[in-house]
């Protein structure tokens, strides 16, 4: 009996010691897994947060890719950056002829953003030092160098990052932190320099895009609009006109005896009364009005919302300007004019063919009636 | 080895035996552990080689008589706690073919340190199994309960036949064929 007992009393102690034995796995095991649920959660918080960066980066490059204008894309860098590394001041600079512009600012960090005065520094033409990588300044009240960046009166730390293409500095792009004590990290300059790298290229594309575009449109010599740059213009005018049953003027211009003046005195004078008068008819003329260099000494006009009447009333002024102008070459005087040809278009059935047509009869007149008036054709 | 082992052992000799023959096994056999094992432990397979030993001097049954009836015994067991490994399975060469692939995939999964023995299986012919074992510990007997367990629960008529595999000493090959 007592055997059986002890056989028992054995095999209780070893089940016992055995569900000790099994709790004490249990609570190690539930510590690892603890610690790897927790590196798990880790690993997913990170990918997560990389995998929106990802989608953040593609996002902002297809804007920029999509957009042939710069100012267009530098308002997407700055959206985007200000997205990427949120709450705070974002500005893009761009190179101009003397210096550097702002051309797009997005601020979330700041109370009252830029516009108190945003204009007056959007007009601002800034001279950075040319800065080839970029920099965090950890206190812009403290650090000596500040490459001539302006910052906000809030800002505490900052970060300005080279727009380069081709190794040409082509703008720049800043970042500013009002919290004091708080730092650009390190992924927030590297997700910035990665939007600001695809963005420089876009930028530089826009540009020589926006040139090309001006030179295909532009006469060289005077500055105004070319031939082709007209006709493609003057049909939407036209068109416009006649949706609308607006008023539209044509006005033709040419200078009287140029064959004279360039023989007399020499070409390069006669680019010179080339320029002038067509500064004279930008100067004289509204924006909304389209002219351009016609011919070799011939200018057109289109006047939108302007009846014939209104068109002989330009005409005379551009007429008095030219005449007024004082010139001279090789030590003599003398004088320029300008015939004019105007004609108004008549709804219905008026074409913009026919209407340049009667201007240019108009302009023929004029020239018959002794030059330096000015005759209209409706 | 992992606890389960043991703990199956241990309770295969109270229901084959008795509980004074699995008490007295314990204390003759002064183990490391104490004879104390957890189905979630991890123990010194040594202490499964003294257990056996011991038990066969205690009940006059050689040893491999002792790992094939433990092998049936765990088997069945298996069938009892993981019913899930046989659904849609229906003969013992479909079971014993995946023991591999998905069985042994699923225990990894649990114990990544487990030393699994390896169940390299052909066909040569239609109905013509052939195993390869391949074990650290080298229990061919006790591989061999365990097919006898298959079939058994099958209900097939199948016979086995063990080849030694001279190339490996740490192998063994299982020829599992129609008949009896």
């Amino acid at each position: 009996m007592s055997e059986e007992l002890n056989l028992l009393r054995r095999r209780f102690e070893r089940e016992r010691l055995a569900r000790k034995q099994a709790e004490n796995i249990a609570e190690v095991k539930s510590r690892e897994l603890f610690v790897k649920s927790q590196e798990l959660e880790k690993t997913a918080k990170a990918e997560l947060k990389a995998k929106h960066e990802i989608e953040l980066l593609l996002r902002a490059f297809e804007a920029f890719t999509s957009r042939l204008n710069t100012s267009e894309i530098a308002d997407h860098l700055c959206r985007y950056v200000d997205k990427a590394i949120s709450g705070h001041n974002v500005s893009v600079y761009l190179r101009k002829e003397n210096g550097f512009q702002a051309v797009s600012q997005k601020n979330s960090a700041f109370g009252d953003p830029l516009g108190r005065n945003r204009a007056s520094f959007s007009e601002k033409i800034f001279q950075f030092t040319e800065l080839t990588a970029s920099v965090v300044i950890e206190n812009v009240r403290q650090a000596e160098v500040h490459h001539n960046f302006r910052f906000w009166d809030d800002t505490h730390s900052a970060m300005i990052i080279p727009l380069s293409y081709q190794r040409r500095i082509i703008g720049y792009l800043t970042a500013e932190n009002p919290i004091k004590g708080t730092l650009f990290e390190e992924a927030q300059v590297r997700i910035a320099q990665a939007l600001a790298n695809e963005a420089a290229i876009a930028l530089e594309n826009a540009r020589l895009f926006q040139k090309v575009e001006k030179l295909s449109t532009t006469d060289p010599l005077t500055g105004a609009h070319n031939r082709r740059y007209f006709d493609e213009t003057a049909r939407k005018f036209f068109k416009l006109s006649v949706r609308h049953n607006r008023a539209l003027s044509a006005l033709m211009l040419d200078i009287d005896y140029f064959k004279k003046v360039n023989d007399t005195y020499g070409h390069d004078t006669g680019d010179e009364v080339l320029k002038k008068v067509a500064q004279t008819c930008r100067r004289l003329t509204r924006e909304q009005d389209l002219c351009a260099r016609y011919g070799g000494e011939e200018f057109c006009f289109l006047f939108p919302e302007t009846n014939a009447s209104e068109a002989f009333i330009i005409a005379e002024k551009l007429r008095t300007a030219i005449a007024e102008l004082d010139w001279e070459a090789n030590g003599r005087n003398f004088f320029v004019t300008a015939s004019f040809g105007v004609s108004e278009c008549v709804h219905p059935g008026d074409s913009m063919e026919s209407l340049i047509k009667r201007c240019d009869e108009a302009l023929y007149a004029a020239k018959g009636k002794g030059r330096n008036c000015v005759v209209t054709k409706t | 080895m992992k606890g389960v082992v043991f703990v199956e052992f241990i309770e295969m000799i109270d229901t084959s035996f008795s509980i004074e023959m699995s008490d007295r096994l314990i204390e003759m056999s002064d183990l490391p552990s104490g004879g104390i094992y957890t189905s979630v432990g991890t123990y010194d397979p040594k202490e499964m080689v003294t257990l056996v030993g011991n038990l066969s001097s205690l009940t006059q049954t050689p040893v491999s008589d002792l790992l094939k009836s433990f092998g049936r015994y765990l088997f069945k067991r298996f069938v009892e706690n993981f019913p899930d490994f046989f659904k849609g399975i229906t003969s013992s060469i479909d079971f014993l073919s995946q023991v591999d692939s998905y069985v042994h995939l699923e225990v990894r999964k649990l114990y990544q340190d487990a030393e699994l023995p390896t169940f390299e299986c052909t066909t040569p012919e239609p109905d013509l199994l052939h195993m390869k074992y391949e074990s650290k510990r080298n229990l061919p007997d006790l591989a061999e309960g365990l097919i006898l367990g298959c079939i058994e629960h099958f209900g097939e008529s199948l016979k086995i036949a063990r080849k030694s595999l001279p190339e490996n000493p740490l192998a063994t090959l299982f020829i599992i064929s129609p008949g009896n």
